[in-house]
């Protein structure tokens, strides 16, 4: 089980977000798992623009260069990737959600039929599980922890794989919900 | 009434945010004589300092696509701008329009939830919040979504402007199909085929010239 930890804090200096990460991070190595931290903030990732030239000009390539390319490189290697940030403003950092939009050369343009919707056909044979650990703000209520619960069930489905746990921790790395 | 319109697509002036956000400011304007300036997103130096201004309007207009299930990340850091502005004394009404490039509404929902949830966290009252499917066309000029689309924004536009309210039944009507059903999914199936090939996006591939490298893995060691 080789996991990837994208960590989306933007701030180095939240030490209570830094403390419950290396915490949650430390168990899954101690499970015996393989585990890569990749540090969002550390790297430079540049805003999707919408061109469409991973689909239909350079398949499966991005015509913007950054840091994205090799992280991506690094997700069809593995089995489980993790979505990790401090909830800010009751979602996922922004940094995390401006890498969230480079995965698309993960998919073809092609259509399929998913629980009834539509969605693209995968790219790639490998398609590791996905995962949401996020640390609460003070304001964080059920109904936020539902909200990013039931969008990155969403994000799975997007890309023919499953959400296989979603944790949400409080300040002091109290467990608040999970899945 | 002073009106922030803000254009959050990445892709900036031609895209199909624009040409729908700027239809809903001409049928405000069509009450109100008054119009807004529409700020691209993507264009601007300072997202903080453009969060900032919004305190001197009554009305937001926020347009967005759907990106990967939720706003785009510069919405998201948009967002979080404006979250440093929170419960200023004066009234403000907020309205979302969010449209993706799947048919069906329902991938829209999740983040209508968010939307809305983020209007009560900041004190703003929201009218609604208008979604629309299969908007990838809409930014061509000759085609027929936009003939079908704009009309009805800029109703929807003046009617907001005349009474503060954004008309369901229309809301409705824009955001059809919520989903696919029974034989018309059946339909949609058939029409997609089994999933490596459609007219749309191979027609670009061949003009391209990356027909033959559609399935292409480039990222496997
Ligand atoms: C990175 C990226 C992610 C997208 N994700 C979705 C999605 O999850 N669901 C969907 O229906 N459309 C999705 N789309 C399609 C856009 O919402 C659609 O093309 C829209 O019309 C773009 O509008 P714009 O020209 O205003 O940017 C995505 C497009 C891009 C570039």
């Amino acid at each position: 089980m080789r996991v990837l930890v994208l960590d989306g804090n933007p701030d180095a200096d939240d030490k209570s977000y830094g403390a419950i990460l290396s915490t949650f991070v430390q168990k899954l190595i101690f499970e015996g798992k393989p585990v890569e931290v990749v540090t969002l903030h550390q790297k430079n990732i540049k805003q999707c623009v919408g061109c469409w030239t991973c689909w239909v000009n350079m398949p499966g390539k991005c015509m913007l260069k950054d840091d994205v390319e090799g992280i991506l490189m690094k997700i069809v290697e593995s089995d489980l990737v993790i979505f990790a940030s401090p909830i800010i403003l009751g979602f996922m950092s922004s940094l995390l959600k401006r890498f969230t939009d480079r995965m698309i050369p993960l998919v073809l343009p092609y259509f399929q039929v998913l629980e009834g919707e539509i969605h693209h056909v995968p790219r790639y044979e490998n398609r590791p599980l996905l995962a949401a650990v996020v640390v609460a703000e003070e304001e964080t209520d059920r109904e936020d922890h539902e909200i990013i619960f039931d969008i990155y069930t969403r994000n799975a489905l997007n890309l023919s794989t499953k959400l296989s746990m979603y944790k949400v921790f409080d300040r002091n790395g109290e467990e608040l919900a999970s899945r | 009434m002073r009106i922030f319109a803000l254009n959050g697509s990445p892709r900036g002036k031609f895209s199909n945010t624009r040409v729908m956000i700027d239809e809903l400011i001409k049928g405000i304007a069509d009450r109100t004589g008054t119009t807004a300036r529409i700020h691209d997103l993507i264009l601007e130096e300072d997202v903080k300092e453009l969060a900032m201004s919004t305190e001197q309007h009554e009305l937001l207009l926020i347009g967005f696509p759907l990106y990967v299930d939720s706003m785009p990340g510069i919405v998201k850091e948009f967002f979080e701008s404006m979250g440093a502005l929170r419960r200023f004394p004066e009234s403000k009404q907020i309205v979302f329009l969010i449209h993706s490039g799947f048919s069906e509404a329902i991938h829209s929902r999740f983040v209508e939830r968010y939307c809305r949830k983020l209007a009560s966290r900041m004190g703003f009252g929201c009218p609604g919040v208008i979604i629309k499917g299969g908007s990838e066309g809409v930014r061509f000029l000759s085609s027929e979504t936009r003939e079908q689309l704009l009309p009805m924004l800029r109703e929807l536009g003046e009617h907001l402007a005349a009474t503060g309210e954004l008309r369901q039944d229309m809301l409705k009507e824009l955001a059809a199909p919520e989903r696919f059903e029974g034989e018309v999914l059946e339909m949609v199936r058939a029409s997609i085929g089994d999933g490596t090939s459609h007219p749309y996006w191979d027609q670009l591939l061949r003009n391209n010239d990356a027909f033959e490298q559609r399935f292409a893995r480039p990222l496997l060691g």
